[in-house]
């Protein structure tokens, strides 16, 4: 993990939200995530609603969405809500991943594996908001 | 899309994650025993392949490859296939069709469908042994192998009532092949129809009103004993009464 932290320069766990993910995907991303020093995972939601109120205390929220091109209304209403929260989107049907933070700003990455994905939130919570 | 190598997974003397799930370890262990799978995504088929890893499958193989690949999968008694229905509508009918073709022929389990029947009961007409939906948890998937394994099916009660819809109208059709009881101008119409001519399209080809268009596509569907229009020109095809080459 300190290489990890070194690496990313990050210093404090981060706080993971998941959301829209569903079936085994699921399972073993929550299962990846719990496994990680550095990350705290505060839930996996099925209901949009419920990610009101959980966002606030989120450092990365991973969405499920069917298109990473086309993030939801909401993810932008959540950017300019909490400046310092990172999105990022996940096609479970391809590999595609894109973060999105502070509105326009977008990162786009293949997940290819969960030690991928876990890399991706590492790399985007070490991004400056 | 990247390919993949093949490794074989070897689930050996791993232990169950869950001890709630009545799970049959000899039904997965029957000799020469293989489950491949078939899908787009990297992190489904790391889902799976863990899935496979734990759940107590001595002597069971695996091996996950990109859908680009799919021709590589080769069947062998006691071979079961997880196919990905991301890779599209017609492509998974196609795979499974000709899956089903081979001697001997693997079990298929479609996965990570989207509840819309259709699709399901497409699936099911192509020779699918089971299937599971975009949200089942790997305790669920493994329950639809078990059963496939065991020669059991399981489908969701909304599935099964059109299951049976089909299974009617399919002898309909059956009992309607000899004799299709239309008139000279109903099988013009159905002509048409075959061809996926509007109502407007085929009343000006016909030079009759639309409305006397609609009448005979009415007692048309009737006389089939068909819901759709498509299902009367199906009929059609299949009992060469129209010729389209005209």
């Amino acid at each position: 993990m300190d290489s990890y932290r070194s690496r990313y320069g990050t210093t404090s766990v981060i706080h993971v939200l998941i959301a829209n993910l569903t079936g085994m995907v699921a399972e073993m991303v929550q299962q990846t995530l719990q496994q990680q020093p550095d990350v705290k995972l505060l839930g996996d939601i099925k209901e949009w609603e419920e990610i009101d109120a959980a966002i606030a205390e989120t450092d990365v929220l991973v969405l499920g969405v069917d298109d990473v091109y086309s993030p939801p209304e909401d993810c932008f209403r959540f950017l300019s809500s909490y400046p310092n929260l990172k999105i990022l989107l996940l096609t479970t049907t391809g590999n595609e991943a894109i973060a999105y933070w502070r509105a326009l700003h977008c990162h786009q990455t293949q997940v290819t594996s969960s030690q991928s994905l876990i890399e991706s939130i590492r790399h985007i919570y070490s991004l400056s908001p | 899309m990247e390919n993949v190598s093949l490794p074989l997974l070897y689930a050996e003397n791993s232990a169950p994650i869950s001890t709630d799930h009545r799970f049959s370890q000899n039904l997965f262990s029957q000799p020469d025993s293989y489950i491949s799978i078939v899908s787009n995504s990297h992190l489904l088929r790391e889902a799976l392949t863990l899935m496979l890893q734990h759940r107590s499958m001595d002597g069971v193989k695996s091996s996950a490859v990109d859908v680009d690949l799919v021709s590589t999968v080769t069947t062998s008694s006691n071979h079961l296939v997880l196919l990905d229905s991301g890779m599209g509508h017609s492509a998974v009918i196609a795979q499974i069709q000709e899956w089903r073709s081979r001697q001997p022929s693997p079990y298929i389990v479609v996965i990570e469908l989207q509840n819309d029947p259709d699709l399901i009961l497409d699936c099911i007409e192509a020779g699918t042994h089971g299937y599971t939906l975009q949200s089942a948890s790997s305790a669920e998937v493994i329950q639809v192998i078990e059963q496939v394994y065991r020669g059991v099916a399981h489908c969701s009660p909304e599935i099964t009532a059109k299951l049976f819809d089909r299974l009617t109208q399919s002898k309909a059709i059956q009992q309607l092949k000899e004799k299709p009881a239309l008139t000279h101008r109903e099988l013009e119409v159905l002509h048409y129809v075959a061809k996926d001519r509007s109502d407007r399209d085929i009343a000006t080809e016909l030079v009759i009103e639309v409305r006397t268009v609609k009448h005979h596509v009415h007692n048309i569907l009737r006389k089939l004993n068909v819901k759709y229009r498509r299902d009367a020109a199906q009929l059609a095809f299949n009992n060469g009464w129209l010729n389209l080459t005209s």
